[in-house]
């Protein structure tokens, strides 16, 4: 039994069940209004990252469910990145973020975790200087706050 | 603004959380932003060093203390103040949850969702509901009425000096989180703590979450008011009830008459925090199963809530299994006694944790799982009311299998398969195997278990109509010492669990003479084909020999779910039937997504049967690690093969014969790859000692890429 996908910008797309369910969101819909033919609108998701999505969840559909041994305890989660799912994430920085996003929404663990691995893989090791670069943040602390919040944890600074 | 300023604070905690604390650190100053959750995911677990790094840092720590949810107690180099400061900190959680949290946003900044994950089945209840407030103790619902916060304290105490954390300091420190919905204590090193685990059940009301790992538990003490029960003179039945009633609110008041004794058996003053059985814990990890709790059925009265239990035996360095080796050094076999005890604890475990939905116990000399197995639906064994059987509960998910030392662990593996596999969703095996012969599998036993117990967490790419059938989908044996896990086990398994969709098997070795003469139908055959293969080797009927070698392999029972195979396939010698044969079998498991061989022979050559696997159009990854070329086969047989063989010209072989050392690869294999293979994304050979051929593999594959037929992003050859 098919599911019909709507994305934010009208776009359908029609996939296995067993696939849209690796969405926690979209289980948890189809159990409260059974199954229907009616599209499930997906209003926070544009069709690129719906794509995207999808095609995580179908490479993924037959993973076995997580059960309680992985606890989500992010600091359990392992830094490896299954060879497949990191060819996935190279994107560029706007299509992780939106993934990443999209992750959440759709309450898709497996794949929140892998966004997030990639970005943390991105962060570590780098100071703050190299991290708003790498991101195109700008620094908006005055030079004072900075040596005040240094301060207060230093203890953190080499361990 | 950047994107990543964008990011919502709960998802850049989850990707700072796993990172070092100096890269938490240098997120506090990247931009205003950032800073709430890089304080957040900073202060979320705290080393002892973060005491004592100055008053500036000690301030912090009091000014985040709400965040904290693990502890880390690293040896405090033998300074009094800091292990002072430490325990100081630690006992005081009124102090900062009543001055630094805002009213307003204590439960929404801390929600359940911090807690470990519960399992699926756990998720309805755990939440706080505003009833569970209620039910709470008054204190509890302290001053400006935000109620409680459900925190998880972990308390890693990784100190090899005793004394620093005893018994008086552990009871405090709990007495002082009456809160506390989730507790983590583990250690490192030999600490002089007697964990009193009961107590803990008393002082923390709301605790749902218990692990311990690596403590030794004070021996547990049934509480008074069961042991009343019983000798009230209680049969079972009665006893049932009781419990049964005891759900309901009628349990307090049950218990309350009695209260006053439980207390004094830890000589302790009650509290108005303090908790009577049963307890509402739902999940419990501990590290011992037998050597302290004296009566399970007492025990597990206790906690009719209980959801998960997990017992890890190997985790305690020094306890009952240890000693028993020490003192048996040779295996001796079941005890009787411990079976007993084995029996008793599976009885009261399915008898009062009606709730029960995972159990994982690991550990040398347990053979408790295997008693749970046994409980099938309706064997004597009834659900509290005394009516319902007890197949609700059933199938458990047994989730780390059996290690034993025992000598009849072979069969027990394979009766496993064969019968309560239905709810085996990933095993450990580890298991001796005395050095000898192998057995032919005995036939198939009638399943037990009936197909409605057959849970739906196992359902694979198979309809769930057929009967039972081992539903391991993922499987891992790697890292087991050698000899542990043999050549025909792998085969068993792959031949017997049609669900299998992971088999992880680095280091593990099977040998192709296992793939293809478990096939016959017995011993006497199989010797009988060998003959005939040698014979047609001798006749030069090349055709015939093929056909055979196709028929003899077996097929795998997971030919259509196995996703990820990790195993060493070794072939005795390099003639090519050997290779061929296992090269089919592997060209069978269509939905391959990543195939490693870790420490392999095979030689991925057409001329050597590789072309079988073209039709692994899924395959991502592929990898060869540490091959050696096999042994040569004798004879001259070798130079019939290549007439025989249409890809290798007679001269090419003569040639590879002669230049050591001879070829991994070959150009058309490497064509079939690029052909057939078309999501390849990761091809990772390596040539063990023959590092010669590197560049001769490079041009190879480098040459299909420019023909853009292989879009391998990634080829990496690693030299050994």
């Amino acid at each position: 039994m098919p599911v019909v996908l709507t994305s934010s910008d009208s776009e359908t797309f029609t996939v296995d069940k067993e696939v849209a369910e690796r969405s926690i969101l979209i289980k948890n819909m189809i159990e409260d209004v059974g199954e229907s033919d009616s599209p499930i609108p997906l209003p926070n998701v544009s069709s690129a990252v719906l794509k995207k999505v999808i095609e995580f969840c179908d490479h993924h559909r037959n993973d076995p469910i997580q059960v309680q041994d992985e606890t989500d305890d992010p600091r359990k989660r392992s830094n490896d990145i299954e060879e497949w799912d990191m060819k996935f994430m190279q994107v560029d920085q706007e299509m992780l973020f939106e993934i990443i996003l999209a992750a959440n929404y759709l309450d898709i663990k497996t794949l929140l975790d892998v966004g997030c691995t990639t970005v943390a893989n991105l962060i570590k090791g780098k100071t703050p200087e190299e991290i708003r670069k790498l991101f195109n943040i700008v620094n908006d602390f005055t030079p004072e706050e900075e040596a005040q919040i240094k301060k207060e944890n230093e203890w953190a600074e080499d361990r | 603004m950047s994107l990543m300023q964008q990011l919502p604070n709960e998802i850049l905690e989850r990707i700072l959380f796993p990172l070092r604390w100096r890269d938490r650190y240098a997120c506090l100053t990247v931009c205003r932003s950032w800073h709430a959750a890089a304080i957040t995911s900073l202060y979320t677990s705290l080393p002892l060093a973060a005491l004592t790094s100055g008053p500036k840092s000690l301030a912090s720590c009091y000014k985040y203390a709400h965040l904290i949810k693990e502890f880390h107690w690293t040896a405090p180099q033998q300074n009094d103040s800091s292990l002072n400061e430490a325990k100081k900190f630690l006992l005081l959680p009124e102090h900062y949850s009543r001055v630094y949290i805002p009213p307003s946003t204590s439960d929404q900044t801390l929600p359940l969702e911090l807690l470990p994950e519960a399992p699926p089945s756990l998720t309805a209840t755990s939440t706080t509901s505003p009833q569970d407030i209620d039910d709470m103790d008054p204190v509890d619902r302290n001053q400006d009425g935000r109620g409680t916060r459900p925190r998880l304290l972990t308390l890693k105490i990784t100190t090899f000096a005793s004394g620093e954390i005893d018994e008086a300091f552990f009871t405090s420190l709990i007495a002082s989180h009456p809160t506390l919905t989730a507790l983590r204590i583990s250690a490192a090193g030999f600490v002089n703590l007697l964990l009193p685990i009961e107590e803990v059940m008393r002082n923390l009301p709301r605790l749902k979450h218990l692990e311990i790992d690596q403590l030794r538990c004070r021996p547990l003490i049934p509480s008074l008011w069961l042991i009343q029960d019983v000798e009230e003179g209680n049969n079972a039945n009665d006893t049932d009830t009781i419990v049964g009633t005891n759900t309901s609110t009628d349990t307090n008041i049950n218990v309350n008459s009695e209260s006053g004794d439980g207390h004094s058996v830890f000589g302790n003053q009650p509290s108005p925090h303090t908790a009577r059985p049963p307890y509402g814990l739902q999940h419990l990890s501990y590290p011992e199963v037998f050597d302290e709790v004296k009566d399970y059925g007492l025990f597990f009265r206790a906690l009719p809530e209980l959801v998960s239990l997990d017992i890890n035996v190997m985790t305690l360095p020094n306890i009952w299994s240890n000693i028993t080796e020490l003192f048996f050094p040779f295996n001796i076999g079941p005890m009787p006694w411990y079976d007993t005890m084995a029996h008793k604890f599976c009885e009261s475990l399915l008898r009062y944790c009606p709730k029960l939905k995972l159990l994982n116990i690991t550990g040398r000399g347990c053979k408790v799982q295997l008693d749970i197995a046994h409980y099938k639906p309706g064997v004597g064994l009834h659900n509290r009311d005394g009516k319902t059987p007890l197949d609700k509960t059933l199938p458990l998910i047994l989730k780390a299998l059996y290690q034993s030392r025992y000598r009849n662990s072979r069969e027990d593996l394979h009766w496993l398969l064969d019968t309560c596999g239905s709810g085996v969703v990933a095993m450990n095996i580890s298991y001796p195997v005395p050095n000898g012969a192998w057995e032919p599998p005995p036939p198939p036993e009638e399943p037990v278990l009936t197909p409605t117990v057959a849970p739906a967490v196992a359902d694979g790419a198979l309809d769930g109509a057929e009967p039972i059938v081992p539903a391991a989908t993922t499987i891992n044996v790697a890292g087991q010492s050698q000899n542990t896990i043999t050549s025909q086990d792998l085969q068993r398994i792959l031949e017997s669990c049609p669900r299998l969709q992971i088999l992880q098997a680095r280091g593990q070795h099977l040998a192709v003479k296992d793939i293809a003469s478990l096939s016959l139908p017995s011993h006497s055959t199989s010797d009988d084909n060998n003959n005939s293969v040698d014979a047609a080797v001798d006749q030069g009927d090349r055709s015939k020999r093929s056909s055979t070698a196709r028929t003899m392999a077996r097929p795998w029972a997971c030919s259509r779910t196995l996703k990820r195979l990790v195993i060493g396939i070794n072939a005795d010698t390099d003639d090519y039937l050997e290779h061929q044969t296992a090269w089919a079998q592997l060209g069978k498991m269509i939905a391959l997504d990543a195939l490693e061989l870790y420490e392999t022979n095979l030689v991925p050559k057409l001329s050597h049967g590789f072309g079988a696997m073209n039709e692994l159009s899924s395959l991502y990854a592929f990898t060869i690690e540490r091959w050696t070329y096999p042994q040569r086969s004798c004879s001259s047989d070798g130079q019939e093969r290549a007439e025989d063989q249409g890809h290798a010209t007679e001269g090419d072989l003569v040639q590879e014969r002669q230049a050591e050392p001879p070829q991994m690869m070959d150009a058309e294999a490497v064509a079939m790859m690029a052909t057939n293979w078309i999501k390849l994304g990761a091809l990772r050979l390596d040539l063990g000692q023959y590092k010669e051929l590197m560049d001769e593999m490079h041009t190879m594959v480098k040459s299909e890429k420019d023909r853009g037929r292989m879009r391998t992003t990634e080829l990496s050859m690693i030299r050994v």
